[in-house]
């Protein structure tokens, strides 16, 4: 898998400045898969639900984290904050609009992964960057622990099989609604 | 009263005056003024108008009721009519039909006078109108007033006064000019032998001289009565005839600390009127028939999502774009049914131009109470006449809707299945109580649902409220008694009112029975009124009889039933009514008949 | 956990969108949530109101007062709304059926009124709700099973017409990029009148190739012009799938038609007598 490498935060020089921003690229990741599970769930692809929260779960995990590990009084900043990310969107962003309502396992591992790749890269570039030593510790730790799940996700991606060419075809027509 | 229209001594009491002219001639001023000035000392009346297609200049006529009396119609015949000139006179011949041996005043270079009103008038009098305009530095409508004022008897102290009301604003140069005119209008009609004709168009003394009167329309009344109950923010686009309501609102509104918008369409101004009401405002628009075609989606929408709204409609001739002009009581069926689905609404009428004020503010006090649209069904007959009345009480209608109070989160159903059928409605605002208000059938909780036990559930709780709502003994004007009763709608109460007092005279009792809530049709009250009657005359101005097939869809009705219809722009009027009132005591057998058509016939 | 922050979070309503998978609209429900935490509005004062189609379901979604209303019509509703409660912040929302074709006569008349209220048109250049029909942004030569040779009609370009039309805040964003979106919101929103954002919002059931967008974007191509002829030169001119700020006026606010030197009605009523 490619990794694209660029400079995706435009100031982190504090601590607090790299708890807000890793927090909230933990969370988007979260919140992206959950919302793909709720929508797995709508569209009654039980299994699928069920993955995407368990990985949802993952990420939401960490971000309580780093949220408990925050002082209290940089968490009322943390949306206060320009939300925009330099050159796309957030890493913790999932591609929600690969998403579809017969995926199977195969294609969320990869969705999720790619994600956590470059949530990866971004602990990765700060790690490499920062001059603050309390920062980089601790953007070495986060690195740590999203290598571990995705060396996690990888080994279970591994035992399951690529789905068959159709596995994207419905005999019913999309319905009409309103 | 006779089948023909006679001139006679009954003019003494009630007098009719018709003004035409075109071209500016100002015939519409004079009219105005001859009901100030009778106002002023004391008498009642109205007055209409009928005008051509043109936006200016335009023939244009002129025609004014005076009475010792209260009077909400006009009589089936013109005593007296002037004319500065014949154009176009053929286009309001059937509505200003002159009394048999009636007498026509005209200006001297006003040429032939229309074969028809010939054969009528007792006396046809040509006077240099214009020429005496001329010469007193004036213009010849205010002659022409000046003629009709001396004829009539109007007091000149009151004249002077309506003048000075008129023309106070544009400077005393205009008002001297206004009174030359008058007095040289007098001055030409005192110079002829009219004694035959004076002894029947002089009225008689008003019972009251002194009490103050008011001059009223119909849309200032349908404006006055929204704002007063409540109404702080109205949406609207331009129509005829519901235009001059939404001019008489723009300023009030605006001192009480609402507005008045002017919408794009009526597709906005009634999901304009929707938005500010689901905000807890009290909202209104006002249109007429194309309107409110256009604003039924919208209507079906705030029965959905029980947003009271306010529409008063102004109905004029349809279908289409109809006569725009001119009036009809052919909106019932749209407003009864127009929406598509089930859709649960209240439809009310006023029965004047002064009720105007009553039932709009009534209107706006039950769609805030039952969370539901209401049409109210006025028309350009009542909207745009000018109407002396008593000074009005502003009614004391309690205008409250039942809102939430902030809730603990996910606590509040903004359509919960109350008994009463009302739900409190949470306002924008209110924490804990965050809804969304949905045209999609939902269930209590407010979150969509084609549930077949959802739709049933919301279906009966909507209908319910409107079913069990006390409406009181509003819903109509009920009077008399008797075998034989009148019933009608809305406007056409004014000539079934003086019909009764006539026949009351002639020793003859009818109940009449005119209605103002006309959905939910109040059906238990009206068969109760109805007992006891054996023939019912249903009274409404349309070609097809929308109320009598209303009636007959939900009421038992007495065994003979008679129908008494027919198209605008001719309202119904007083001797119609009469008319079929004494052919029923004669008849007695079912009928259906247009009577007022076979009597005077349009064309 | 300091009280007054609101997180995203607390601006979904808990009802599960009934969106495809895929769908782009999901992506502009976060922003709008991460734009209000950001801009840290108390739910209550939040109104977001919509017409009919995929895009208008979003009002449910969301923790705030919504009205659902009628195809078309989100603008005027939303109007009613702002200028009757003008304290409320308030959102219209739509896709391009919705608010370029039924709603065309309002969006102009939105447009020109200026009411200070932000417009989100999702545009996925289809009819979604109805089975995939051209809507007014298809391309003439796009087929659907309406027109399987396209439909020879020009689409409408909304931005300009905006612009033309009299808004205040016009601008151009990606779904696959919510937080960009999110940022733009919040500047829309601050913006005082009439704001405009155009969201790029692919329909992956009908339009499958859309996908493909995130690849596509001209990401902030458009910035902010000293005019409305230099904005309207720029979106002509950019990549057809640019996104950015293009138009930031300086119209005041349209709040009603003000004082009409009227009389209140006690005082109104001795302008009947006679």
């Amino acid at each position: 898998m490619t990794r694209r490498i660029q400079k995706t935060v435009p100031d982190i020089e504090t601590l607090e400045d790299f708890h807000i921003a890793a927090y909230l690229v933990e969370d988007e990741c979260g919140e992206c898969l959950l919302s793909l599970a709720h929508q797995m769930e709508v569209h009654h692809n039980p299994l699928m639900a069920e993955l995407f929260e368990r990985l949802a779960d993952m990420r939401k995990r960490s971000a309580a984290e780093i949220f408990a590990a925050m002082e209290p009084e940089w968490r009322k900043n943390i949306y206060m904050r320009d939300l925009r990310w330099l050159g796309e969107s957030c890493p913790g962003a999932v591609d929600i609009l690969s998403a579809h309502y017969r995926m199977q396992p195969w294609h969320g591992y990869r969705l999720a992964l790619s994600a956590f790749d470059r949530i990866h890269d971004f602990y990765d570039e700060i790690a490499v960057e920062t001059e603050n030593d309390a920062v980089r510790r601790h953007a070495i730790d986060l690195r740590a622990r999203i290598a571990a799940d995705i060396r996690a996700l990888e080994e279970e991606l591994a035992t399951i099989p690529e789905p068959e060419a159709a596995w994207d075809h419905d005999d019913d027509p999309p319905m009409i609604q309103e | 009263m006779s089948d023909t229209p006679q001139d006679n001594a009954a003019a003494r009491e009630s007098v009719s005056v018709a003004i035409t002219g075109s071209g500016g001639a100002g015939v519409i001023t004079a009219g105005e003024m001859l009901l100030a000035a009778a106002a002023h000392a004391g008498w009642h009346g109205i007055q209409t108008r009928s005008v051509g297609p043109q936006i200016r200049g335009g023939e244009a006529v002129s025609m004014v009721r005076l009475a010792t009396f209260p009077v909400e119609a006009h009589d089936d015949a013109f005593h007296l009519l002037v004319a500065v000139d014949w154009r176009n006179f053929d286009r309001f011949a059937a509505e200003v039909l002159l009394a048999q041996g009636g007498l026509v005043i005209m200006d001297k270079a006003a040429g032939d006078v229309p074969p028809p009103l010939k054969e009528r008038a007792g006396k046809i009098l040509s006077l240099p109108l214009s020429k005496a305009a001329k010469e007193a530095g004036s213009r010849v409508n205010m002659v022409a007033l000046g003629c009709i004022a001396a004829l009539l008897g109007i007091p000149e102290s009151s004249l002077e006064h309506a003048a000075r009301r008129r023309f106070a604003a544009k400077g005393e140069k205009l008002v001297e000019a206004s009174l030359a005119g008058l007095r040289a209008g007098r001055d030409l009609t005192m110079q002829e032998d009219l004694a035959d004709h004076i002894a029947n168009l002089r009225l008689d003394r008003p019972e009251k001289p002194d009490k103050p009167r008011w001059i009223v329309s119909g849309n200032q009344m349908a404006g006055l009565g929204a704002v007063h109950a409540g109404v702080r923010f109205v949406a609207a686009y331009p129509i005829t005839p519901a235009s001059d309501l939404l001019e008489w609102m723009t300023p009030v509104l605006s001192a009480e600390g609402g507005m008045l918008v002017q919408a794009e369409d009526e597709l906005a101004s009634i999901n304009m009127i929707i938005g500010s009401s689901f905000g807890g405002v009290p909202s209104m628009t006002a249109t007429s028939g194309p309107g409110l075609a256009l604003m039924m989606e919208g209507l079906g929408l705030a029965v959905s999502a029980e947003i009271p709204v306010v529409v008063v409609n102004v109905q004029r001739g349809g279908p289409s774009t109809g006569i725009p002009t001119k009036s009809e009581q052919t909106d019932l069926n749209i407003a009864l049914c127009g929406m598509h689905g089930e859709a649960p609404h209240l439809v009310l009428a006023p029965l004047s131009a002064a009720d105007c004020l009553f039932t709009t503010a009534w209107a706006v006090e039950l769609a805030e109470a039952l969370q539901a649209p209401a049409i109210v069904l006025s028309d350009q007959k009542i909207a745009q006449m000018k109407a002396i009345s008593d000074p009005l009480p502003l009614p004391a209608v309690k205008v409250a809707r039942k809102v939430s109070e902030a809730c603990a989160p996910h606590a509040y159903k903004r359509y919960a299945l109350t008994e009463d059928g009302v739900s409190p409605m949470a306002l924008p605002g209110t924490p804990g109580c965050m809804y969304t208000a949905d045209g999609l059938e939902h269930g209590e909780n407010a979150v969509p649902s084609s549930r077949a036990e959802d739709h049933a559930a919301m279906l009966e709780k909507r209908a319910r409220k409107l079913r069990n709502h006390d409406y009181g003994p509003a819903w109509a004007e009920v009077n008399g008694e008797g075998e034989i009763a009148v019933i009608c709608w809305g406007s056409t109460a004014g000539p079934v009112h003086e019909a009764a007092r006539v026949l009351a005279r002639e020793g003859i009792s009818i109940r009449t029975v005119s209605m103002r809530l006309l959905s939910p049709l109040p059906i238990e009250a009206l068969e109760e009124t109805l007992a006891g009657v054996k023939t019912l005359i249903v009274a409404e101005n349309s070609h097809s009889g929308q109320f009598l097939h209303y009636l007959r869809a939900w009421c038992d009705l007495p065994q003979e039933v008679i129908s008494l219809k027919h198209a605008g722009p001719r309202p119904i009027t007083a001797p119609e009514v009469r008319r079929a009132v004494i052919d029923a005591i004669g008849g007695g057998r079912m009928q259906e008949s247009n009577i007022a058509l076979k009597e005077a016939p349009v064309s | 956990m300091n009280e007054a922050m609101r997180k995203p979070n607390d601006f979904k309503s808990g009802v599960k969108p009934i969106w495809c998978p895929g769908c782009g609209d999901y992506g502009v429900l976060s922003a709008l949530t991460k734009a209000f935490a950001r801009l840290n509005c108390a739910p209550e004062k939040i109104a977001v109101v919509s017409g009919i189609g995929c895009a208008a379901r979003i009002p449910a979604y969301v923790n705030a007062y919504g009205l659902h209303g009628l195809h078309g019509r989100a603008l005027p509703a939303a109007a009613g709304l702002k200028l009757a409660r003008p304290e409320l912040t308030v959102i219209a929302a739509g896709g391009d059926g919705d608010i370029y074709s039924i709603g065309g006569n309002h969006f102009i008349h939105a447009c020109r009124r200026n009411v200070d209220m932000t417009l989100i048109v999702m545009d996925n250049r289809i009819y979604g709700m109805t089975k995939g029909q051209p809507s007014p942004t298809t391309e003439p030569d796009y087929p659907t099973h309406l027109y399987p040779a396209g439909t020879h009609v020009q689409p409408l370009d909304g931005m300009s017409l905006a612009l033309v039309a009299g808004a205040n805040f016009v601008a151009r964003a990606f779904t696959g990029d919510p937080n960009d979106l999110a940022e733009i919101i919040v500047e829309a929103i601050r913006h005082p009148g009439f704001s405009v954002i155009e969201v790029l919002s692919p329909c992956v059931t009908f339009r499958p190739e859309e996908r493909e967008w995130k690849h596509q974007i001209a990401r902030h191509a458009l910035t902010p012009a000293g005019s409305v002829a230099e904005a309207l030169a720029a979106v002509a001119s950019a990549p057809e799938l640019s996104t950015g700020i293009v138009w930031k006026g300086n119209r005041p606010p349209y709040t009603g038609p003000g004082d009409q030197a009227g009389k209140r009605v006690q005082d109104v009523l001795d302008s009947f007598v006679a």
